[in-house]
């Protein structure tokens, strides 16, 4: 017993003389030739491939921007910590960030859940953050130091339902939800349910799973048996071809209606061969431009990408990738509005003072204000190209009709 | 040099502080723990603070799996029913936290009971089973009981308050943790002096023996039952107040194994074993970050492989204990300690 | 035909598809448990391992079809007989707690190894079944699936000739029964435990094989190893036809109970269903439907 008391006294100490060392005051985070960025990424776990693509594409902006001689004078430097699609991981990693590297800035932030845990804390410690990985709103009563930039998964169905109503004009369509009981899904059926309710749609069925399931056949029987004209689906990126598959075995080919969380050329290729026929008349919403579309800061990207990752095949990014190229160009616009003297309260101000910003054809036009800390960009409708593979845009940017 | 702490009476035996020399220690263990968070900084406050938590949830399920012998496979479904139970009572009906802990802990006690109904008919295996089922209803509730528990956006409890003054920092939650522990801690020692303790250890040993010395089986393990998941509803509380929102996505199948690995690795049936395994599983994670960072320049994919790493390493750390150190950390402790005690004369 | 009637019959016919497959996995479980008493926790990771195995083969070796699917039964019962002999091996006579752990800690590291090395992008298995579903009068079903059920009866058959007829397979039995009394008559119940492991490694391959050929190859495809509890519960856990049995009316009474109580209880309810009825049925009949009553009671 004595030992073991005096073995813990010794980590105690250890433990202490540690705390003492990383205590030193400092300016938080900027010196006169850097600025410390912390960004909680999902570079680990099961949907590692989107956030190892935005992580990369985040840290490929700061290099580029480096190379080119920073922002103000300033380099970026760039500190990652992985949460492994762990909400507790998350939340250490962020206080890892504010309390030894002692951040200036978030740059993003990780999943839903994740966003979730971490996003109170920032506001508390009032460091400013930018998040684009999830376009949703983060938590209910955001702070105001947190900012977020894309378009909500609800917003993109009403979008589709926009779509369907003025471009295909559709005589009161019929409409189910097919959504995965969490978080994502529940802001899906809010933006569907809105958008029902707003042109007097009826949704004739809503069924759920659990996310990990891997039997829909009782909850696409059960779409089927109500038939509905359109099906929106809150699933993800193995889901959406089960589904598919699914709804091709019943013999039935309503129009699926897709959001940006998995408008990814996997889906394509993983349900091209067994269902083809429903694939085709899948439409799907994004409001990022994709690899294959010239733009002006398109082939920046490009370029910049080739320059620093050569290893990454450009014709080949995802659209996370390109989600990270803008994010970083979001946050060093702010960067540099803020100017030469940085404070944490003039990003802010530099944020809050982007309206109309242009990202050169990347994504939408970004709009920041004093009291509007989420950007609500534009987006497109996609169709699956099955001989390219591709999902290719067959409407130009808009906004949802109302909100 | 102390030779051998030598018993001559029954009253010696059971004494909670065995020595003079272990009350001496314990004081300076609790000054340090005092002066700890005043110099410590604060990520190292809040992983005490995960700590803190962990080992509470540890000792609750090692009062039932490794005093009596229930294998439990559904620890978080007590924690979550605990959080939540803390986090609406605080938020909807305004109760504070100081009335709103303790039933939480009421409530994932009499959780515990009704699970323990199916335990009284069976054993080993299919209390596995049962506690494993349960874990997933809870969940299920969670997600779907929307009007309660919000779904699964989850629930924001307020910090505690004294009066004016909020535990808002992870320091001053820090001192309602350490209290919490060593509450948790002194009871659950004294339980195994009392005959409650004693006649739990019996079940374990032997059931049907237990029973014919005149111990009362069905009494006894609903005892356990509702013991151990008090402790984690008092766990799932203290998570809820702490983190600014619990969702389900804290209480997860993985959870449950977290703890049954902390008691495996601490040691199974020993009080210090769950903290020191409460210990080690927490900061687990730390430290494989802190090895993959070491080699972050040679090795780049590493890094992108850390949440394999870490479930690789915990599966290996469970098969590795309970293969070559069944008595966990505690029993490898009280080993060096017999060697270096009768060096050089071991054989 | 009636469309209620059309509505009914196509949930059990999906109800039995992926019951198959909880069939076969629960099927290792029964075989495991039955020769070496060992409940073993990491048998749906045995099913991704094996699918992984199929699957690489196929795509990274360029193997025949049916040349990969032996060839990765091989290495699975390989991996079977390896498993036992550097983990389950040291816990005999260790009480039920480390036996019962030491499954799950296998099977989180055996998905974090399949994680680490293939990574958990979702990949889609070059399936040797045409694609287009067969239809049965009205209901449609998977070719993939079908076969799975035939595979499925076709394992119990197997099966219960190998418990009757084959040596080894009575050996099974005799240790089964009394291991003591087993070793007297001269059974190496080493080499029972060791084939028991890689015939449940084999069964849980020969399931992952059929079920990635609609559910796509990804680690999270061990998920199907919990539901495999309640199927191998409810046939009873000593019971191969049970486990069969047991797997295929757990998937009936998940796809009855979405197809007809989710609309009602809001939602969720097939998920929960299966653990539903696990729970009852340790509460009433905890040997299961065809199970031995040997369930010792306190």
């Amino acid at each position: 017993m004595v030992k073991k008391v005096s073995e813990v006294l010794i980590l105690v100490g250890i433990v202490s003389i540690l705390g003492l060392l990383g205590a030193e005051g400092a300016e938080v985070g900027v010196t006169d030739s850097t600025i410390k960025v912390g960004g909680v990424m999902l570079i680990t776990g099961p949907i590692a491939r989107y956030g190892t693509a935005a992580a990369d594409g985040i840290a490929i902006y700061c290099k580029y921007i480096n190379e080119m001689g920073g922002i103000n004078g300033r380099k970026i430097d760039l500190i990652m910590e992985d949460d492994g699609y762990d909400p507790v991981r998350a939340l250490a990693a962020a206080k890892k960030l504010i309390d030894r590297d002692r951040v200036f800035a978030f740059i993003t932030t990780s999943g839903t859940p994740q966003t979730h845990q971490i996003v109170p804390l920032l506001g508390k410690e009032n460091i400013p953050s930018l998040s684009g990985i999830i376009p949703q709103m983060p938590v209910a009563d955001p702070p105001r130091t947190a900012f977020t930039f894309g378009m909500r998964y609800g917003h993109q169905m009403i979008l589709a339902t926009d779509y369907i109503m003025k471009d295909l004009k559709a005589k009161s369509p019929k409409m189910a939800i097919l959504y995965q009981d969490d978080e994502y899904g529940k802001e899906v059926k809010w933006g569907a349910l809105l958008a029902c309710k707003h042109y007097g749609l009826q949704m004739v069925a809503e069924e759920t799973y659990k996310r990990g399931a891997v039997d829909f056949s009782s909850q696409v029987l059960n779409l089927k048996r109500a038939n509905p004209d359109y099906v929106y689906l809150a699933t993800v990126i193995r889901e959406t071809p089960i589904v598919l598959k699914e709804a091709t075995k019943l013999g039935w080919a309503p129009v699926f209606i897709g959001n940006s969380s998995y408008c990814d050329e996997s889906t394509i290729e993983l349900s091209s061969r067994d269902a083809p026929e429903v694939l085709k008349k899948m439409i799907q919403v994004h409001y990022l431009s994709r690899f294959f579309e010239e733009n002006p800061e398109m082939s920046q990207l490009k370029a910049g990408f080739k320059k620093i990752r050569p290893d990454i095949d450009t014709n080949k990014l995802l659209h996370y990738h390109i989600l990270g190229w803008v994010n970083g160009l979001i946050f060093c616009e702010g960067v540099k509005r803020a100017g030469k003297d940085l404070t944490r309260e003039g990003l802010i101000k530099g944020w809050e003072s982007m309206s109309n910003f242009n990202t050169g054809g990347l994504a939408g036009i970004i709009s920041f204000g004093p009291n509007k800390h989420f950007a609500d960009t534009s987006g497109r409708i996609f169709k699956a190209d099955l001989d390219k593979n591709i999902w290719v845009p067959i409407t130009d940017w808009r906004k949802p009709s109302f909100e | 040099m102390i030779n051998g702490n030598f018993k001559t009476n029954y009253e010696d035996e059971i004494k909670i502080f065995q020595t003079t020399f272990v009350k001496f220690w314990l004081v300076i263990l609790f000054v340090g723990l005092i002066i700890f968070p005043l110099v410590a900084d604060r990520y190292f406050i809040y992983l005490c603070n995960l700590c803190g938590i962990a080992i509470i949830g540890a000792l609750g399920l090692n009062i039932l799996t490794g005093y009596t012998g229930q294998i439990s496979l559904g620890h978080a479904g007590f924690l979550a029913i605990g959080g939540y139970t803390s986090a609406i009572l605080s938020t909807k009906l305004g109760i504070p936290f100081w009335l709103a802990m303790p039933l939480s802990g009421i409530m994932a006690a009499m959780a515990g009971m009704i699970v323990a109904i199916p335990s009284l008919r069976l054993k080993g295996l299919y209390i596995a089973i049962t506690t494993f089922a349960f874990g997933f209803i809870v969940d299920h509730l969670i997600i779907h009981w929307e009007s309660m528990t919000n779904g699964p956006s989850g629930i924001t409890a307020p910090r505690p308050s004294l009066g004016v003054f909020v535990f808002d920092s992870d320091k001053s939650y820090y001192f309602i943790i350490i209290v919490m522990v060593i509450l948790a801690t002194g009871f659950a020692r004294n339980l195994f002096r009392s005959r409650v303790g004693r006649a739990l250890i019996a079940i374990r040993d032997r059931d049907i023996a237990a029973e014919i010395i005149g111990i009362n089986l069905t009494k006894y393990k609903i005892q356990a039952f509702s013991i151990s998941s008090f402790y984690a509803g008092i766990a799932g509380s203290l998570m809820a107040h702490y983190f600014d929102v619990i969702t389900f996505e804290n209480f997860t199948l993985m959870l449950s194994i977290q703890y049954l690995a902390m008691i495996i690795v601490g040691g199974v049936g020993s009080i210090l074993g769950s903290i020191y395994g409460a210990i080690f599983i927490t900061l687990l994670p730390e430290l494989i970050r802190l090895l993959t960072d070491l080699f972050r320049q040679e090795y780049p994919s590493l890094t992108t492989r850390f949440a394999d790493l870490k479930s690789v390493t915990f599966g290996l750390i469970i098969i590795i204990f309970l293969i070559f150190g069944p008595k966990g950390l505690y029993g490898v402790w009280r080993d060096i300690k017999v060697y270096w005690k009768n060096w050089p004369f071991t054989y | 035909m009636n469309e209620s009637i059309q509505t009914f019959l196509q949930l059990m016919l999906s109800g039995m598809s992926i019951g198959g497959v909880y069939a076969m996995v629960a099927l290792g479980f029964v075989l495991i448990y039955k020769a070496t008493g060992v409940f073993n926790f990491a048998q749906g990771e045995l099913m991704m391992v094996g699918a992984y195995f199929s699957f690489y083969l196929i795509t990274q070796y360029h193997l025949h079809f049916f040349q990969a699917f032996l060839l990765a039964l091989i290495i699975s019962a390989f991996l079977g007989i390896v498993v036992e002999f550097l983990i389950l091996k040291p816990m005999v006579g260790e009480p039920i707690f480390s036996v019962v752990m030491i499954t799950v800690g296998l099977a989180v590291m055996l998905k974090g190894t399949v994680s680490l090395v293939w990574g958990h992008d979702v990949h889609q298995f070059p399936s040797p079944f045409i694609s287009s579903p067969l239809s049965l009068g009205g209901v449609t079903i998977f070719r993939s699936s079908f076969w799975t059920i035939v595979a499925t009866f076709a394992l119990v058959v197997i099966f219960i000739l190998f418990f009757r007829v084959s040596k080894v397979g009575i050996a099974m039995r005799a240790v089964a029964n009394d291991q003591r009394a087993a070793q007297i008559i001269g059974i190496s119940i080493r080499k029972i435990f060791s084939i028991s492991w890689a015939i449940a490694a084999v069964v849980a391959t020969i399931g992952g094989f059929f079920f990635v050929n609609i559910f796509f190859v990804t680690p999270d495809i061990s998920y199907i190893g919990m539901k495999a509890f309640p199927a191998a519960v409810l046939g009873g856990m000593d019971s191969v036809p049970g486990a069969i049995i047991g797997g295929l009316i757990i998937g009936i009474i998940e796809n009855l109970a979405g197809g007809y109580l989710d609309k009602l209880l809001g939602g969720g309810i097939k998920e929960i269903s299966s653990f539903v009825v696990l729970i009852l049925i340790l509460m009433i009949k905890p040997y299961g439907l065809f199970g031995k009553e040997e369930i010792t009671r306190v």
